[in-house]
């Protein structure tokens, strides 16, 4: 017994002398101090990476009874519904699983936003989350395109002629980009392509980035003081906690709570009521049928709703565009003297439920037809959205604060 | 926190509550609630056999012991060229209840009423001028429309809710040759043959949900009694 | 480390430990439940499987001595009706060759005899050299290959010869007898390729 343990060791002493995979681990998760007020919001960063985990793993196995072409796309899909051994489950993880990473990630920004997540020294760690959201929603996009029914054909359409817009290049760019002059199966190629290697391979560098930078500069928390500025004489922050073993059960439960909820969606209702997977896109494409209303799917929505609230479609486009690119300004927009909404002041708080208001209405308005009224509000909420971003150095500067405490309470 | 859930709630709750803007005249109906079973799904299978298969394929629908019991078969669905339907070919029913919902495909065949003006001798509330002819006729007898067609076209532009269901508006005229109850069974019994058609797993996968979470709730429990031992060391 | 904390410690310490194994034993009951589904997906799907179901072949047209080739899950399967000079020659014993009496498990047990199938003119063969796969010749007739050829199958690839019950002779590149394919006779010449009689046909379809 011994010396078969003197030789486990001697072969981990082999591996660690030459790939040091136990400081790594001491390191990142031994040795990392974590705030220990971390709340119920900072579990959407781990359920983020099993979401990604999910799709990644689904995803190879859903590529190997795909088949990208516009004749056959449709009904390889189904294929994989009806006559691969358990294809059904699979296609479910991953359908399931895209609009579960879209209702994490957009909690996960939440957060952050609340607790100021994104003030120094945090700046990196803020902007390697807002590249991941783009990259994340060319991602979903492209995939949305893949089973190639009547939404997957007609929201390439809109989104391919939103580049048609851009003066003088338009034309040619919508050419070059769909491979022909209309949508077509070269377009589904490309997107096949971009969905399984080239994006997913700049997701998980990114995933990885946005990783590293928060171990270089530690998770901020509800409070918003930096635990760093109290430590003990051996340099351990007074108010941390190692992330093993405290923070690894606490994730290992709240992942297993959001499994649980995961598969109820994934096993009860798959298609949330037409909004995971929607009814239109049982249809095969059709080029010669537009479906009544063509409305992109839900976490898509909310910009959606921004590019149809103004009358002209490049400035629409860019309003669009806009809307995802001013997150990333938020570390520089924000003038306040504290992190956390918890010590920040009326308008602030004000300002976030508008924001958080604005972006769910504009959700549900994006899925209206943009007539009457709700194009009016469309018009206001897309106004009361970037209000509350081009406010901010003015709110978060002359508002009252309240002083936070040196030490976390409790 | 809370103030999100609400919004975020009340969001999903009004996205559930948009219909589809269907011009139809009327409201669907809600499908008879009928347990689903094998014997059903064999006896509706039959059903479209007899009288669905002669224009319109399942092409997704391949070999299974439902189909093969109720003479749904691969080599038994029409081959539909669409040239011989001058452009507009009967669709394909794989998927029609993914796509339309059951209540609709139940209110469909409630939506029949004679009309003198189309070549087929009969109009439908819900497709209006289509080419195919009511397959039930036979089964079901005949109906006839009590308002004008003017009013119809009043009624279409009214909200989903204050449309009325298809027998406010509609009488027999005929009766069909089965009892209007037995019918109305074998018609519920078509529909839940197609909503097996379009998802053949979904028996199976609701009754994998079922062990997936009482497993996952199981262990949730030991983690959290985990979570609690390490947590206590804390205080 | 606290007072209260050396306590806790000391005091849980059996409770954890259970815990910690109980929470190890579920997650791999889980990694092995969420492999399942992926591992499943990779075996043939119901297509494949309808594709692969066991095929039917009148044998009262095979005329003496001729060979039908049919094709039963991606792989040819030749149907052959023997003279009985030829079935009397395969009864005698024959010391040329490798495994005579069908030992090794080539062939089901009811093709385990001399003639290695169920009806002694009626042979039915996986189409497939036992050396490297490739398909072998037919020749019925004697000294067709050579003086000494007493009629049988000849695989051109490496030169393995095999008599007229699939059976290889001693010393060729193929190490055993050709494979004798699942079948039965549902009625007197109605052949029923890729099934055994005893088993249920919803095994294939499954």
């Amino acid at each position: 017994m011994s010396q078969r343990r003197a030789e486990t060791s001697g072969i981990s002493d082999w591996i660690n002398q030459r790939l040091p995979v136990n400081q790594f681990f001491i390191r990142h998760l031994v040795n990392y101090f974590a705030p220990k007020n971390l709340n119920f919001w900072y579990f959407f960063g781990v359920f983020s990476l099993v979401v990604l985990a999910n799709q990644v793993l689904t995803g190879i196995a859903l590529a190997m009874v795909y088949t990208p072409t516009g004749a056959e796309a449709f009904a390889s899909v189904e294929h994989i519904m009806r006559h691969v051994p358990y294809g059904w489950l699979l296609r479910y993880m991953h359908s399931t699983g895209a609009s579960a990473f879209f209702i994490v990630i957009y909690l996960h920004i939440y957060r952050a936003l609340m607790y100021g997540s994104y003030r120094m020294p945090r700046e990196l760690l803020w902007l390697t989350g807002c590249v991941l959201f783009m990259v994340l929603m060319a991602e979903s996009f492209t995939g949305y395109v893949l089973p190639w029914g009547q939404m997957s054909f007609w929201g390439a359409k809109v989104i391919a002629e939103l580049f048609g817009t851009i003066p003088g290049i338009g034309t040619t760019l919508v050419h070059w980009i769909q491979g022909d002059y209309v949508i077509s199966e070269v377009l589904l190629k490309r997107f096949f392509a971009f969905h399984v290697i080239a994006v997913p391979l700049i997701l998980i560098a990114m995933v990885m980035l946005h990783i590293v930078a928060l171990h270089s500069v530690g998770s901020n928390n509800p409070e918003g003081i930096e635990i760093k500025d109290q430590c003990d004489r051996r340099g351990r922050p007074l108010d941390g906690i190692q992330f093993h073993p405290y923070y690894t059960v606490k994730d290992i439960m709240a992942v297993l709570g959001f499994l649980i909820v995961f598969a109820w969606v994934l096993f009860y209702v798959p298609e949330f009521w037409g909004l995971f997977l929607e009814p239109a896109n049982f249809q095969p494409a059709n080029p010669l049928v537009t479906p009544a209303h063509i409305q992109p799917v839900w976490y898509f929505s909310s910009f959606f709703a921004m590019l149809r609230a103004v009358p002209d479609k490049s400035y629409g486009a860019l309003v669009m565009l806009s809307a995802v690119v001013i997150l990333c300004f938020v570390p520089w927009l924000d003038r306040s003297p504290v992190r956390s909404i918890r010590y920040k002041g009326i308008g602030s708080k004000i300002a976030l439920s508008c924001l958080v208001l604005s972006f769910s209405i504009l959700g549900f308005l994006g899925t209206q037809p943009a007539v009457g009224g709700y194009l009016i509000m469309a018009r206001i909420m897309t106004g009361v959205y970037f209000a509350c971003f081009l406010a901010m150095p003015i709110y978060t500067r002359i508002e009252s604060c309240r002083t936070p405490p040196k030490r976390i309470q409790g | 926190m809370r103030k999100f859930f609400k919004a975020f709630i009340s969001i999903v709750i009004a996205l559930n509550v948009i219909e589809l803007c269907d011009a139809a005249p009327i409201r669907l109906e809600s499908m008879p609630q009928l347990k689903s079973s094998q014997a059903r799904l064999i006896s509706g299978g039959r059903l479209f056999a007899q009288h669905c298969m002669q224009c319109h394929s399942l092409q997704y629908f391949t070999h299974d012991p439902i189909g093969d019991a109720s003479g749904v078969v691969p080599d038994r669905m029409p081959k539909i060229d669409p040239e011989a339907w001058s452009g507009h070919p009967p669709p394909d029913l794989s998927l029609i209840t993914r796509y339309r919902g059951t209540d609709w495909l139940y209110t469909y065949f409630y939506s029949y009423y004679q009309d003198a003006s189309r070549p087929t001798g009969s109009n439908h509330l819900l497709t209006a001028n289509t080419s195919m002819p009511n397959p039930f006729e036979q089964l079901q007898g005949t109906h006839q429309l009590m308002i004008s067609k003017d009013q119809l076209s009043v009624l279409e532009k009214q909200p989903a809710s204050q449309k009325p269901p298809w027998y406010r508006i509609l009488k027999t005229m005929h009766a069909g040759s089965i009892p209007a109850a037995e019918f109305d069974t074998q018609l519920t019994e078509l529909v839940l043959f197609l909503e097996y058609v379009g998802e053949p797993h979904r028996a199976a996968r609701e009754a994998l949900g079922g062990w997936v979470i009482m497993f996952l709730l199981i262990f949730f429990v030991v983690a959290f009694l985990l979570y609690r031992e390490y947590w206590k060391m804390l205080d | 480390m606290s007072i209260k904390e050396v306590q806790n410690t000391a005091v849980d310490l059996k409770r954890r430990e259970f815990l910690l194994r109980l929470a190890s034993i579920l997650g791999v009951v889980s990694v092995a439940g969420l492999l399942w589904p992926f591992i499943r997906a990779l075996f043939p799907s119901a297509v494949t499987r309808a594709a692969g179901r066991p095929i039917e072949l009148d044998v009262s047209t095979l005329t003496v001595g001729e060979q039908r080739t049919v094709m039963w899950r991606g792989k040819p399967i030749w149907v052959i009706r023997r003279s009985d000079s030829a079935i009397a020659k395969l009864l005698e014993p024959n010391q040329q060759l490798e495994d005579p009496e069908s030992k090794l498990p080539q062939q089901p047990p009811y093709a385990q005899n001399a003639t290695r199938s169920l009806r002694p003119d009626i042979l039915v063969l996986v189409a497939a050299c036992t050396h490297l796969g490739c398909v072998p010749t037919y020749r019925p007739d004697p000294h067709t290959l050579d003086q000494y050829w007493p009629g049988g199958f000849f695989c051109s690839c490496h030169g393995s010869k095999f008599d007229l019950a699939g059976r290889v002779y001693q010393g060729m590149p193929a190490p055993t007898n050709l494979e004798v394919p699942p079948y039965y006779f549902k009625d007197l010449n109605t052949l029923v390729i890729g099934v055994h009689a005893s088993s249920r046909v919803s095994e294939v379809n499954g």
